[in-house]
């Protein structure tokens, strides 16, 4: 009984100690050992806001053709953009004159009817966010003879 | 009283009366061996909370140790700069806790499907969830570079040290650049929103003696 006693201290003193057995530390085992990551580790991100309206539309007239030509700036991250047109007035009601643009620049089809024309523009970003419409443009009218 | 043996029979009884402590002191070696063999074994397997320790009843010196979980929160700070667009990705803020009594160097992470999706909250504190922008809409928020299988591993481009418990620059604050990826048809009722992350499924990470990374820094993942 005296000697089990005796080698049970001396077990449990090698394992402990460890390095008077040659075994490494806890902290050198830890260095071979793999650690895991708590149970509902996760970090923070964040969305970007809605994007804005395309600024500085224009709407000219094209030299001989009877077309409107409306143009834009970039919005950032824009995938497509949308050009609503008014025959009403700069207030609407607006109509869709053309979607699903990946330029920053449209040209009607021609020739216009006479009558006047507003114009104002969208974009998307994806195929769900998309911009408040910008300010109209300045009103373009086509006549017989003339585009003023 | 002397030995009026022969010589022959003396040296037969020295090999049959050993010295009771030698023959102890092999026996105890092999129990030390089998021991240490056993503990040796289980490295292979991921443990949570490990101690080494003293039998009750025992004398003499030892020493004890634990290996803990490193933990990742979610924080406000630094605020991400690369944000989340639809068709786009954005940075990913965390905060990485060592419980440890030592550095611990993190050099991948595993993360969940890419159809495990992020919850939208109002506010950088993700206390007020945002309505519209949940993970079951779904947000279509999702680690970047997840697969459809959970657990993939994905290599850091600089492991990141952190410094051992109660040391500087632990907590460890990192941005993982482009660590979030926003699906094109995300509803609008994300925009401006803040994300909780879905969380890790696991890190490859090891502790042990290193140059600590110093508080905040910049990592990630390319594929």
């Amino acid at each position: 009984m005296g000697r089990t006693s005796r080698t049970s201290r001396r077990v449990l003193l090698c394992v402990a100690t460890a390095t008077a057995c040659g075994i490494a530390s806890p902290a050198a085992w830890a260095t071979n050992w793999p650690l895991t990551v708590q149970s509902n580790s996760r970090g923070e991100a964040h969305a970007q806001t809605r994007p804005n309206a395309p600024a500085n539309p224009t709407a000219l007239c094209t030299a001989t053709a009877l077309q409107i030509t409306v143009s834009w700036s970039a919005v950032p991250h824009a995938a497509t953009y949308a050009v609503y047109q008014s025959t009403t007035s700069a207030s609407g009601p607006y109509t869709a004159a053309a979607t699903g643009l990946t330029t920053t620049t449209w040209t009607s089809s021609a020739p216009l009817s006479t009558g006047t024309y507003w114009y104002e523009v969208t974009a998307t970003v994806g195929t769900t966010w998309i911009s408040p419409a910008s300010t109209a443009t300045a009103p373009r009218t086509i006549t017989v003879v003339l585009c003023t | 009283m002397p030995d009026l043996r022969p010589p022959s029979q003396r040296k037969r009884s020295a090999s049959r009366h050993r010295s009771p402590n030698s023959g102890w002191s092999r026996r105890s070696k092999i129990a030390s061996a089998v021991v240490g063999a056993v503990l040796a074994g289980s490295v292979a397997f991921a443990v949570t909370n490990w101690v080494v320790g003293l039998g009750g009843g025992s004398s003499g010196q030892g020493q004890s140790g634990t290996i803990s979980n490193v933990t990742i929160t979610a924080t406000a700070s630094p605020a991400a700069t690369n944000m989340l667009y639809p068709g786009g990705s954005g940075d990913v803020v965390v905060a990485i806790s060592n419980p440890n009594p030592y550095p611990v160097t993190i050099t991948a992470v595993n993360l969940p499907t890419n159809t495990t999706y992020a919850a939208g909250y109002t506010t950088s504190d993700l206390s007020s969830a945002q309505a519209g922008c949940s993970a079951a809409t779904p947000s279509l928020v999702s680690w970047s570079f997840a697969t459809g299988s959970s657990g993939s591993s994905h290599t850091l481009s600089s492991p990141l040290t952190v410094a051992a418990s109660g040391q500087a620059n632990n907590p460890l604050l990192v941005t993982f650049t482009n660590a979030a990826a926003m699906g094109t048809a995300a509803p609008l009722a994300c925009a401006g929103t803040y994300f909780s992350m879905p969380s890790l499924t696991g890190i490859t990470a090891t502790g042990g003696a290193a140059t600590v990374t110093t508080s905040p820094a910049t990592d990630g993942w390319t594929s």
